[in-house]
């Protein structure tokens, strides 16, 4: 059945049918929905949710750390200053191996204030071990966030799971969405999978001791084994969600023309959309270009990428948040790397755009895909600024 | 570190540093890296126990009758807590350096 909602509405939504059991979150723009749509659901009854309206971000985490750690699904909702301030609860959830859902609107950090749109607030966390899955739609913000608990509590995964999508361009865009029926969605998530719960009074458990350095190391190496196992689970998870939607997610990229293409954009998130019209556009005019959408950031699926890239002769790869010094953005350093370790050099050119959600239309993906064809084009441009 | 022994692979480690067996902290000898121990008079001791509640290692031995029996050296840190509590005058626990081998 389809309905009118923003991106937001959709995830709240989402959560609604998985009636998660502790909602722990402190609103932040561009989430604040999410959290207050979901309070209604409460209030309402509609929901068995613990509630909790936290005093800050760090909190929310913290809580929902806790609860998870007890056994039971827990689920907050943020966006950049306060996913920042959440960022060394972040590794705790993901070192305790504990299967949380985080929401998160992708907004600008400050200074300069800033309460739009673009992705330094996730990609500033995306080493600290949690599965990061970026929607380009309030659609995929709903798809995925369905998702999110199947995959974060696979036995071989065991780890939480940000469901990102723009701030405003997504959080904020209201459009019809195909929802699933409620019993639908229910029996697709099903009851929550539980790995040593501290709830468990019969095996009591230690969630969160101190390691000497002849433990450490070994959490970190099987952490990092969770995520590697991840790309599998993240594809059989959304093979099976196509088959209750007819929206498969069974891979981790999304590509567009992309067989013949010469010039290919390569992005994250809702500018997809802008990218797809520029392809569309430019096809009709018998230029070979395409684009790949890359869904999930973590784990980082490289041989999708660079496989989808094998024929390419120019890779536009597009962040939307700054290099800090990099080599270029995050996804620029990632795809240069898989298209390194799979022996292809074709030429590869950093665009940051979409900086506190500066417009990105399909005119500036035009302007890429020429700019691209450019003899000396610097390895890092920026789109849309005024010099 | 006195005694080296073999420890198991990131594979077979529960996920996520999480301790399956309650109470395996006694298991760990907290006090080997301490340059000095506390060492426990028995002719003065009046065996009043005041000491065991105290010490955060569960290095002071105690058998089933409730008398204490002596100080497990590999889990005192020298922290001196017992010492406090000691009633006794002389006290009938005190520090001591470790020789050199012990360490």
């Amino acid at each position: 059945m389809q309905k009118i909602l923003n991106g937001n509405e959709a995830v709240a939504l989402a959560l609604k049918q998985i009636n998660p059991d502790v909602f722990a979150a402190y609103p932040i723009t561009p989430s604040t929905h999410i959290p207050e749509v979901f309070s209604s659901y409460v209030a309402n009854g509609e929901v068995d949710t613990e509630f909790v309206p936290v005093e800050s971000e760090h909190s929310a985490m913290s809580a929902c750390i806790g609860a998870a750690a007890s056994g039971v699904r827990a689920v907050t909702a943020t966006a950049s200053q306060g996913l920042a301030y959440m960022h060394e609860v972040l590794w705790n959830a993901s070192g305790m191996r504990l299967p949380i859902l985080l929401a998160n609107a992708n907004r600008a950090l400050s200074a300069p204030l800033s309460i739009h749109g673009d992705h330094s607030d996730s990609m500033s966390q995306r080493d600290t071990g949690w599965i990061q899955l970026y929607a380009d739609s309030p659609q995929e913000a709903y798809d995925l966030t369905l998702q999110a608990y199947l995959i974060g509590e696979n036995a071989k995964v065991r780890l939480p799971v940000m469901v990102c999508f723009d701030g405003f361009e997504t959080s904020h865009l209201s459009t019809n969405v195909e929802v699933l029926e409620d019993k639908v969605a229910k029996d697709f998530v099903g009851e929550v999978k539980t790995l040593n719960p501290l709830l468990d009074l019969e095996n009591p458990v230690t969630y969160g001791s101190y390691t000497n350095p002849d433990w450490f190391f070994e959490m970190r190496r099987s952490q990092h084994e969770g995520m590697q196992n991840a790309q599998k689970i993240i594809s059989e998870v959304g093979k099976s969600f196509g088959k209750i939607s007819g929206r498969d997610y069974a891979e981790p990229i999304e590509t567009l023309e992309i067989e013949d293409a010469e010039s290919v954009i390569v992005i994250v998130g809702a500018s997809s959309g802008s990218a797809t019209e520029a392809v569309v556009k430019l096809r009709s005019k018998g230029k070979k270009v395409g684009m790949l959408r890359v869904r999930s950031f973590r784990p980082f699926p490289f041989e999708a990428v660079a496989n989808a890239l094998k024929k390419a002769k120019r890779v536009a790869v597009c962040d939307k948040t700054m290099p800090a010094g990099g080599v270029g953005g995050p996804l620029f350093a990632e795809v240069s790397a898989a298209l390194l370790a799979n022996n292809l050099n074709p030429k590869v050119v950093n665009f940051i755009y979409g900086i506190g959600q500066r417009q990105f239309s399909p005119t500036h993906a035009e302007e890429i895909f020429a700019k691209l064809e450019e003899k000396d084009c610097e390895r890092i441009n920026f789109v849309n600024l005024r010099e | 570190m006195s005694k080296e022994k073999k420890l198991p692979g990131w594979k077979s480690l529960p996920i996520g540093g999480v301790i399956l067996n309650p109470g395996s902290s006694r298991e760990y000898n907290t006090g080997n890296w301490v340059r000095e121990t506390c060492k426990w008079n028995k002719e003065s001791c009046i065996n009043c126990n005041l000491c065991w509640p105290v010490c955060p290692e569960n290095a002071i031995l105690v058998d089933k009758a409730g008398n204490m029996i002596g100080i497990d050296e590999e889990k005192c840190t020298a922290c001196g807590l017992c010492i406090t509590a000691c009633p006794t005058n002389p006290k009938s626990l005190k520090l001591e350096s470790k020789k050199l081998e012990e360490i």
